[in-house]
């Protein structure tokens, strides 16, 4: 549904709240086991999967990948959701026929884009969680891992967009390609965009991956109609220059809405909720980790949940 | 990125960029604007029909609205208040 108004913002924000603590409450009754949310893990798995296809097996005896194995992402709900999430993106901006091939980068661009993306992952993964794992779900989840997460994400982003202004804003560009196929093709390419949806779900193994994909192709469909942008509302916190206040209270709304909802369950049977608290590193190493994510964040332009759904918008930077 | 003036409109081009280009752009062409006068901005990056215009308004500009203009095309219109 596309909202037109100047509060759809603040809608789009209470329905992603929402959809994160029907996640939960999904999980909890199907598998007995409530889960909050999150991407990295998954898209590492699917990152070390392609290593370990493409460059060296090897990779799979690896602390980490010993510790995150690496499974066919059919039956892995942690994969299924990031899948889902860009096909979410994809599907939302078919159906209003803003797909398209653009943001070509120029060097300055594309450096921008790699150096910015290296530090989301290797953020991320330090302290094993992004903006929705280690902020969104952290603090909807009250660990204390969302606070040293933030304490060191706001600083790196605005770290990152001084990076972005004394570097790259005059260098970087983008090549005047502009690729937007017609309004048919793009509701063909829609057909096909909902096709491969359901084959993915139909093809995923177990009740688990299956209710991920679902959420996550909700989710990209929600990131790609609100434009909800998390990076943006760290940088108003930053560099109120670059906003008006208006993201970084949409992001606190969703959150908010997240955790109220979350809490009947959390105050009756907190013992089967895996909550997001990024378990089994310090909170020294969630704090650098954030410092770098924020970094990455503040030169990519985007964060992670973003850059999923705006890959499958086809946003070539990203 | 160049502004250009064309049949008393100033237009921007940002077609491509991403955030936070839109925002830091439009708000530095606003810069070399008369109190008054119009800034057309074009975008195809969807979270900029957002940022462009909160991050104008905190400056105390008008946005006179946001409008598709093409396939994933958006025109930003704004008045720049406040003496050059």
């Amino acid at each position: 549904m596309v909202l037109n108004s100047r509060y759809a913002l603040y809608v789009y924000a209470l329905a992603l709240g929402l959809l994160s603590a029907l996640l939960l409450y999904s999980t909890y009754y199907l598998a007995g086991r409530g889960t909050y949310w999150g991407i990295t893990t998954g898209e590492s798995k699917i990152g070390g999967l392609l290593w370990a296809t493409a460059v060296d097996p090897s990779i799979r005896d690896t602390l980490y990948y010993k510790t995150f194995k690496l499974v066919n992402p059919l039956n892995d709900p942690t994969q299924m959701i990031v899948i889902a999430i860009l096909l979410g993106g994809l599907i939302g901006a078919l159906a209003l026929g803003e797909f398209g091939l653009k943001h070509f980068p120029n060097h300055w661009m594309l450096l921008q884009a790699v150096i910015g993306g290296f530090l989301l992952g290797y953020g991320a993964r330090l302290a094993l969680g992004c903006n929705i794992g280690n902020y969104l779900s952290a603090w909807a989840s009250a660990g204390l891992n969302a606070i040293t997460f933030t304490a060191g994400m706001i600083p790196g982003i605005g770290l990152g967009t001084i990076v972005v202004e004394r570097v790259f804003l005059f260098r970087a560009r983008p090549l005047p390609i502009y690729i937007t196929p017609s309004l048919w093709v793009q509701r063909l390419l829609l057909a096909v965009a909902i096709a491969v949806a359901v084959v993915l779900y139909m093809l995923s193994e177990g009740v688990m991956a299956k209710l991920w994909f679902v959420f996550g192709v909700a989710f990209g469909l929600i990131g790609y109609l609100s434009k909800i942008c998390w990076a943006t509302g760290l940088r108003e916190i930053t560099n109120p220059y670059y906003g008006g206040g208006r993201m970084v209270s949409a992001t606190a709304l969703a959150i908010l809405t997240y955790a109220i909802l979350a809490l009947p369950m959390v105050v009756t049977d907190p013992d089967k909720i895996s909550f997001a608290l990024a378990r089994g590193v310090g909170q020294l190493q969630i704090f650098i980790g954030g410092l770098i994510f924020g970094a990455g964040m503040g030169i990519a332009g985007a964060c992670i949940f973003s850059s999923e759904w705006r890959t499958g918008v086809v946003v070539s930077t990203q | 990125m160049s502004l250009e003036f064309s049949e008393g409109v100033y237009r921007l081009d940002l077609r491509g960029y991403v955030c936070p280009y839109p925002q830091i752009m439009t708000l530095q062409a606003l810069k070399k604007l008369r109190d008054g006068e119009l800034l057309e901005v074009i975008i195809d990056n969807p979270a900029s029909c957002e940022n462009v215009p909160a991050a104008v308004r905190r400056e105390g500009h008008e946005v006179l609205g946001v409008e598709k203009i093409g396939l994933g095309v958006w025109r930003i219109k704004v008045v720049k208040r406040g003496s050059k």
